[in-house]
């Protein structure tokens, strides 16, 4: 009778666990789109405009290369995701160089040879100017997410090694904009704010990690002013992307066009 | 009681298993790809200076040798064994006013060589490359004055809508048609475009301002602008670009002494990794000796009543150039172009036959018909009429300091190959070197195989100011 007792216990005791952990999670879960969503709005201003960018890369632990470029950003209103004309800066090598990044337009400009070269999407992934549309990608726009991981959300140790709870996030390309066969990605569950990236390329090989951290206020939002992204296919090569002067703009929609390229001064 | 204490142990690892479940614990280990001297750095963010100027400047040394060969058509000047070059290029534009801005681009050479004598006036080159004035009248709308490159054109090996290339090569330092257009001369010009936001309109004006000058051959060390190459003749363009199903097409319209030019390129994504690209130009005019034999009379390099070498067709007709291409990115950083290069005008297998076999046993027209050669390659036209373009560019093969690249410039007729691979290497922020190894794959016979040159390198050094 009393083992009984026990087992019957035993059972309500494991149901009422696993039914009050699935109904309180549930209860309390976004969907993935709107955490994407939201993580997107972290990252990116709701209106145009400029920014610059310091990649400094690491080899080995050895800092080797830095790279300055200005981007100048603008949600397209038909796509939803962002137009992006990235101008180098430094080195001096690269000075005046410009990516044109709308859609599946995009055109890169020498001032050497004063000539536009159409690029693939594969293409823009090539250089550092590439880091520039990581910053801006509108996740939520090309990819279908779905949640993974426990129902609660998932523990997390940020850049700084501080443990954050958040939403772990798959995200799978729904248009042909999409650059990346699939993504995981970390949101925090209090905040939004994106904490990790995982990118992976068609065939499943995973490309990059990504840590965002040191959030600052930037446009009236707290936004990573670093990013710290992994090569994983060669773990050697980390390169970390700081933002800063972050300032609101009017873009007209004509300088995302290959002939506006030579007019791009950056001063 | 023991059961009861199993159970409670029950439930707490229950628990504790959910929220073991909710540790990333694999995806903490990430971190540790992460160098300390990242963790420690405090990288101040990126802090840059605004000043009313911006472009760049550069000190670079060039050293080049060829290694000649014996030739059926034997080339009428020396060819050189060695050369130095030593430039400052400049390369700045300056904000004057709220929509007025200065541009010029200059690069000041000193020369040495065996075919060079030293010391003379040969030693300095200057090439004025541009110098104008941008006015934006209304937002997006410029009117430019002064001298101008202005570039046409999407295909890298060939550009039939690039009219304003023909003349324009100052240095030949480089077979990549794309280092070739690093130096090249701009036009003066009256230019005005109307950028939209989903297109945009270009008009400009090239008015004569020279007689024509002579090919320049040798080498000709001055100070002189060439506006004798560049602005010999009244010339019109109008361009129209307008964003449509993806394909970005743009439609020319090029006025010049050889008749009215009509044009158009597009290009599409075709997949993620591949953009296709056709670029064409069409005009009523003469064979490529024809052209040649005339421009060299009018200019006092051929005597009057020189002979012309047969080719097939020696009337004036509408000739179509045509560049097809495709570029392809692996997901290594390689890129590679492919294209197909049609030039109705230039010669035909007979008509190359003709070259070498009159020219190998009539030296007399051994000048004559290297002068056709230097003038198709002066005009930036092909020699032939079909001809197969390769190009191949691998950056970062060591992440921010190596790059290569090569070309190929490959003749269906007989095979041969005119080719050159290029590496640069990043020493540091100011510095770069760069190797550039040329090859001629083909017999004396062959279309690639008649240079006068089997192979070439260049060693380039560059320092960034």
């Amino acid at each position: 009778m009393r083992n009984r007792l026990f087992f019957y216990l035993l059972i309500m005791a494991l149901v009422t666990v696993v039914v009050e952990k699935a109904v309180s999670g549930e209860e309390n879960r976004p969907s993935a789109q709107t955490v994407i969503a939201r993580s997107d709005a972290v990252r990116n201003p709701d209106r145009p405009f400029r920014l610059d960018l310091r990649l400094t890369e690491y080899v080995n632990g050895s800092e080797r290369n830095e790279v300055i470029l200005r981007v100048y950003s603008k949600i397209d209103r038909t796509s939803g995701q962002f137009k992006n004309l990235v101008s180098y800066m430094e080195p001096p090598r690269d000075m005046g160089k410009a990516v044109l990044m709308n859609g599946t337009t995009m055109w890169f400009y020498d001032p050497a040879s004063k000539s536009s070269v159409r690029i693939s999407p594969q293409q823009r992934l090539v250089g550092q100017a590439s880091e520039g549309d990581v910053i801006t990608v509108n996740l939520a726009k090309d990819y279908s997410a779905k949640l993974v991981g426990p129902h609660d959300g998932e523990a997390l140790n940020d850049a700084d090694r501080k443990p954050r709870k958040c939403w772990h996030v798959e995200l799978t390309p729904d248009n042909d904009g999409a650059i990346y066969g699939r993504v995981e990605y970390w949101v925090e569950k209090e905040t939004d704010r994106p904490v990790k990236g995982k990118f992976y390329s068609d065939s499943g090989r995973l490309l990059k990690i990504a840590y965002y951290h040191k959030y600052q206020e930037q446009l009236g939002v707290y936004r990573p002013s670093e990013i710290i992204l992994i090569d994983a296919v060669n773990t050697k090569l980390v390169t970390t992307i700081n933002s800063s002067g972050h300032h609101a703009m009017e873009i007209p929609d004509s300088w995302y066009q290959r002939e506006f390229l030579p007019h791009l001064k950056v001063e | 009681m023991r059961k009861w204490v199993l159970l409670v142990l029950f439930l707490f690892f229950l628990e504790s298993h959910q929220l073991w479940a909710q540790e990333a614990g694999d995806e903490n280990s990430d971190l540790n790809l992460i160098p300390k001297s990242i963790e420690t750095a405090n990288k101040e963010p990126s802090r840059v200076e605004h000043t009313q100027m911006s472009g760049r400047s550069y000190l670079e040394d060039a050293l080049t040798g060829w290694l000649n060969r014996v030739l059926l058509v034997p080339v009428p000047t020396k060819s050189p064994n060695w050369q130095n070059r030593t430039s400052l290029d400049f390369d700045f534009s300056w904000q004057l006013g709220e929509k007025v801005r200065l541009s010029l681009s200059n690069r000041l050479n000193a020369l040495e060589g065996d075919t060079i004598t030293f010391p003379s006036g040969e030693n300095l080159r200057n090439d004025f490359r541009e110098g104008f004035l941008s006015w934006e009248v209304f937002p997006r709308t410029y009117l430019e004055a002064g001298r101008i490159n202005l570039k046409n054109g999407i295909a890298l090996g060939y550009n039939p809508t690039d009219f304003f290339k023909s003349r324009t090569t100052v240095n030949i330092a480089s077979i990549d048609p794309s280092a070739l257009r690093e130096d090249r001369l701009g036009s003066i010009m009256v230019k005005g475009q109307r950028i939209f936001s989903n297109g945009a309109v270009t008009l400009a004006f090239s008015p004569r301002v020279e007689s024509q000058s002579p090919l320049l051959i040798t080498q000709h060390a001055s100070f002189n602008p060439l506006f004798g190459q560049t602005n010999s003749d009244n010339r019109f363009l109008a361009s129209l670009s307008y964003n449509i199903v993806d394909l970005n097409p743009q439609a020319l319209v090029f006025i010049d002494n050889v008749g009215t030019h009509i044009g158009a390129n597009i290009s599409r994504v075709m997949s993620p990794s591949i953009v296709a690209y056709a670029e064409w130009s069409g005009v009523r005019k003469a064979s490529l000796t024809k052209r040649a034999v005339t421009f060299g009379q009018n200019t006092g390099s051929l005597p009057q009543g020189a002979p012309l070498l047969p080719q097939t067709d020696d009337g004036k007709n509408f000739q179509n150039d045509l560049a097809l291409g495709a570029s392809w990115t692996s997901s290594f950083n390689l890129t590679i172009n492919l294209e197909y290069h049609f030039h109705q005008a230039g010669f035909g297998a007979a008509d190359f036959n003709n070259w070498v076999s009159l020219g190998s046993v009539t030296p007399r027209l051994a000048s004559e018909f290297w002068f056709i050669r230097q003038y198709a390659a002066d005009q930036q036209e092909p020699l032939m009429q079909h001809e197969i373009f390769l190009r191949f560019d691998w950056q970062d093969i060591i992440p921010s300091k190596l790059n290569v690249g090569g070309v190929m410039f490959i003749s269906p007729y007989d095979g041969s190959v005119l080719t050159q691979a290029s590496a640069q290497y990043f020493i540091s922020r100011n510095w770069t070197v760069g190797l550039y190894l040329g090859g001629v794959l083909g017999s004396a016979s062959t279309v690639q195989g008649s240079f006068p040159w089997s192979a070439s390198g260049v060693l380039q050094i560059v320092r960034y100011l």
